[in-house]
């Protein structure tokens, strides 16, 4: 196994100071001979100066706390306040497009089968068109019942 | 006559439980020590001054709120820098999406190429947002911040070992792209014989 391979992820720590010390010592030793995973410490030293010293420059702002905190507190109360208002806002129109869309929409005829499955189940069907009455009695013929409620034995 | 050497008390601690004790104004001393270091961090995060600023104040805000239950296992630091981390990222999320809606426009590094430009503070943005955000996170707060493995790992809540892998590859990938502004090895090589 090449050594450099297996010392360069530690070379990073070592720059850092944080590798424990039977691994800093190994490091050293292979330091004092290998001349590649010596610049490769030099080069990333030069980044950490590079980054540290650059930054540095950037100017920061000065943020300013109020004395007491009160404000503070008083606009996080709002800020909360009226991010939950506008989430109830928005849920409320939701459901009222919903509940007129579903108000407003045309509900399809019942097929004669359909009929059949739920007569007797449901108080407030739709009454029964002329044109569908053969179709329904021979349906219901044949699941044994009538349309005036009576049972229908004929086929017992 | 007997000397006692008095107790190093950390003035975070001091301040921590001064505003639980009431002493609501003892945030603006928090305010004061931690303010810079944390909008440096945010700066390097989202590569934008103003947004840095609210990201910074969002944070006081947040931290302001939760000390109450901050149980001081972890450094008053380390504690914001985590809130300011997971601000920082919501925003990259936001910032993101908002980019994807603007397919059209010319990015801001096109532009400058364009115009034949070099800056380092563009370039360093510029080479940090192309880190993958894990390798960002631990490089900034280990350049920007100074901060241990150990702090690092308390902020992102991972685990000091993969703080040193993933600051392995981000500084790789770090050369690479700040090559330009790096000395070359010939004069890396006569600096060290010079010490």
């Amino acid at each position: 196994m090449n050594d450099c391979a297996k010392y360069l992820r530690r070379i990073s720590a070592f720059h850092d100071g944080e590798l424990p010390p039977d691994a800093e010592r190994e490091l050293r030793e292979h330091l004092a001979g290998c001349e590649s995973c010596r610049l490769e410490l030099e080069r990333l030293a030069a980044l950490s100066e590079l980054i540290r010293s650059k930054t540095s420059e950037w100017s920061t702002p000065a943020f300013r706390w109020p004395a007491d905190g009160r404000a503070v507190r008083r606009n996080v109360i709002i800020r909360f306040a009226v991010k939950w208002s506008a989430a109830a806002a928005a849920i409320l129109v939701v459901c009222l497009v919903r509940l007129v869309l579903l108000n407003g929409a045309e509900t399809e005829p019942l097929q004669a089968w359909e009929r059949v499955a739920v007569l007797g189940r449901s108080a407030i069907m739709p009454p029964i068109a002329q044109a569908d009455r053969g179709e329904l009695e021979t349906a219901m013929l044949l699941v044994g019942d009538t349309l005036n409620g009576e049972e229908n034995s004929s086929y017992e | 006559m007997i000397h006692r050497r008095a107790k190093q008390v950390d003035p975070d601690e001091q301040l921590v439980r001064r505003i639980r004790d009431g002493d609501a104004g003892a945030f603006s001393a928090i305010v004061d020590r931690h303010g810079a270091g944390l909008y440096r961090v945010a700066l390097a995060m989202c590569g934008n001054g103003a947004d840095a600023e609210v990201l910074v104040q969002d944070s006081f805000v947040a931290a302001f709120e939760g000390v109450a239950a901050f149980a001081g296992k972890a450094m008053l630091r380390t504690w914001l820098t985590r809130i300011l981390m997971n601000l920082a990222a919501q925003h990259r999320r936001r910032e993101n999406v908002r980019k994807a809606a603007r397919l059209g426009a010319v990015s801001e590094p096109a532009a400058r190429q364009a115009e034949g430009g070099k800056d380092f503070e563009i370039d360093f943005h510029e080479a940090l947002n192309s880190l993958e955000e894990p390798f960002r996170e631990v490089v900034v707060l280990r350049e920007l911040m100074g901060m241990s493995y150990d702090e690092i790992g308390e902020a992102l809540q991972i685990a000091a070992g993969t703080v040193e892998s993933r600051l392995f590859r981000g500084r790789q990938k770090l050369k690479e792209l700040l090559a330009d502004y790096l000395p070359p090895d010939d004069v890396l090589r006569s600096r060290r014989s010079e010490q």
